[in-house]
């Protein structure tokens, strides 16, 4: 689609604050990422990485549109010194470190806690088949009764 | 007016005002994005500057949209990710009245008539048919196929008897005669993308708004389907609901996966306002019956809000 080859510069904006932004220092990210990466296939963890990061940045900082940022990191990363493997490169390491301090590493209570998963989380646990917490288990039925009766008379619509 | 409430670790999907009450909603939503987890569908008032809770049902799955009857104001119908429809009655929290299941995946989409006295229901499905249900009988009165894809949006002409119009994953909008079987009337290849909206002027009869995962609204005349009418351009992601205003001809409310609710001058063409006070996906909007200008919407937020675009406050 043509749209998509196109930026404005509000959109750059965007994604150049999405690959400055400190995940390495952000604790809700690393804790979440830490929750998923344990279950994921270790092939494809820089592009999960990216899809998690994604997702956050998405969620909690702005709205970022990941098909025109695969185009525009492709398209602007020749006039770039980083490249996208060295980036997820140096924040895998970042992830070591943080791993090393110990910090924040109750994740198993943190989900056994929470309800608030992400949709990435919910994915992944469904994908490994694993028991998602907090689910609620509904047993209702239909009753078969009648319904209450009507005591008004339908309003006409504002077109009518 | 500016109220706000929050679905706690609910996803708001859908939310309707009541066709009897300016001050009630109900609003449709689903526990861990309705891919997971239960629905619960809340039925809540304006009260002063409050939003309250007036009842809750649970059902066993997602809930993906909810519509109110136009003949009795204690019944409400929602849809779910496993493909039943719940009649409810909100003066009995037990349980729904009666379950129609029928639909082989999960309902996307119900729409009440708006015509008076048809008192029918309209569901439409990932199976990729429509249904057409007296909610008192069991089984479906009818069952509409065409659609080669999920169908995503079902919505009966307020205008027209008999005549609704599905918007779909097939890229097509279609125009069907209630009355006669899996014979779309208008196939219109509305977009290059997934339909995942789309509602009638209530002004003019001929006149649908489509919109589409490519971001883009469309306005079609249903007589002339060769190209629209009009275009509209600025959603960044896909339009997953459009509404056109009860009170206004020209004014149309759009809602989206770029967590934006536009309100569009279908004149002019040009975007009157943006509203940003979501931080997920917007899912449900609908515009109150009662009180001009008034709007609802939900989202993957957990919020629910009512409010009054400045673009939409009522001449004076």
């Amino acid at each position: 689609m043509t749209f998509l080859a196109e930026f404005d510069s509000s959109e750059i904006e965007k994604f150049i604050s999405f690959q400055n932004y400190d995940f390495t220092n952000d604790v809700k990210f690393q804790e979440g990422w830490r929750s998923i990466s344990s279950k994921l296939t270790v092939e494809n963890i820089e592009k999960d990485l990216k899809k998690a990061k994604l997702f956050y940045f998405r969620k909690n900082i702005g709205p970022i549109d990941p098909e025109k940022y695969e185009i525009w990191l492709k398209s602007s990363s020749q006039t770039q010194g980083e490249t996208e493997t060295e980036w997820l490169q140096s924040d895998a390491e970042s992830i070591q470190n943080a791993d090393k301090t110990g910090l924040a590493n109750n994740t198993e209570n943190r989900i056994a806690d929470s309800d608030n998963l992400s949709f990435g989380e919910i994915v992944t646990l469904i994908q490994a088949g694993q028991t998602i917490p907090g689910v609620k288990m509904v047993d209702v039925h239909p009753t078969n009764s009648s319904p209450t009766p009507s005591n008004l008379q339908p309003r006409n619509k504002p077109w009518q | 007016m500016n109220l706000s409430f929050k679905t706690n670790s609910r996803h708001g999907y859908s939310v309707k005002f009541s066709p009897y009450f300016p001050h009630r909603i109900a609003c449709a939503t689903s526990q861990y994005y309705g891919i997971a987890g239960c629905g619960t569908l809340f039925i809540l008032d304006t009260v002063g500057d409050q939003i309250i809770v007036v009842q809750t049902f649970d059902w066993k799955e997602g809930l993906f949209d909810v519509t109110w009857a136009e003949n009795n104001e204690n019944i409400v119908i929602s849809a779910s990710g496993d493909g039943t429809l719940q009649i409810w009655d909100i003066n009995q929290p037990k349980g729904p009245l009666r379950v129609l299941a029928e639909h082989t995946k999960e309902v996307n989409s119900i729409d009440w008539s708006q015509t008076r006295d048809e008192n029918l229901l309209l569901s439409g499905s990932w199976d990729g048919t429509i249904k057409l249900w007296d909610i008192f009988q069991e089984r479906s009165l009818s069952t509409y196929k065409g659609h080669d894809n999920i169908v995503y949006s079902v919505n009966w002409s307020p205008r027209l008897p008999s005549c609704f119009a599905s918007g779909s994953g097939d890229q097509t909008v279609r125009v069907w005669d209630a009355r006669k079987h899996n014979v779309p009337a208008t196939v219109i290849p509305a977009h290059q993308a997934e339909i995942l909206t789309c509602d009638w002027s209530k002004y003019d009869e001929n006149i649908i708004i489509s919109g589409g995962v490519d971001g883009i609204i469309r306005c079609w005349d249903i007589r002339k389907t060769g190209c629209c009418l009009l275009e509209l351009l600025g959603h960044q992601y896909a339009v997953r609901r459009i509404k056109t205003s009860p009170f206004v001809r020209n004014v149309i409310a759009s809602c989206s996966y770029d967590f934006s609710v536009r309100i569009w001058d279908l004149t002019s063409g040009h975007q009157l306002q943006m509203i940003e006070h979501h931080t997920e996906f917007v899912y449900g909007l609908d515009w109150n019956l009662h009180i001009p200008g008034q709007i609802a919407d939900c989202s993957w937020d957990e919020f629910v809000r009512i409010y009054q675009p400045i673009a939409c406050l009522p001449a004076s």
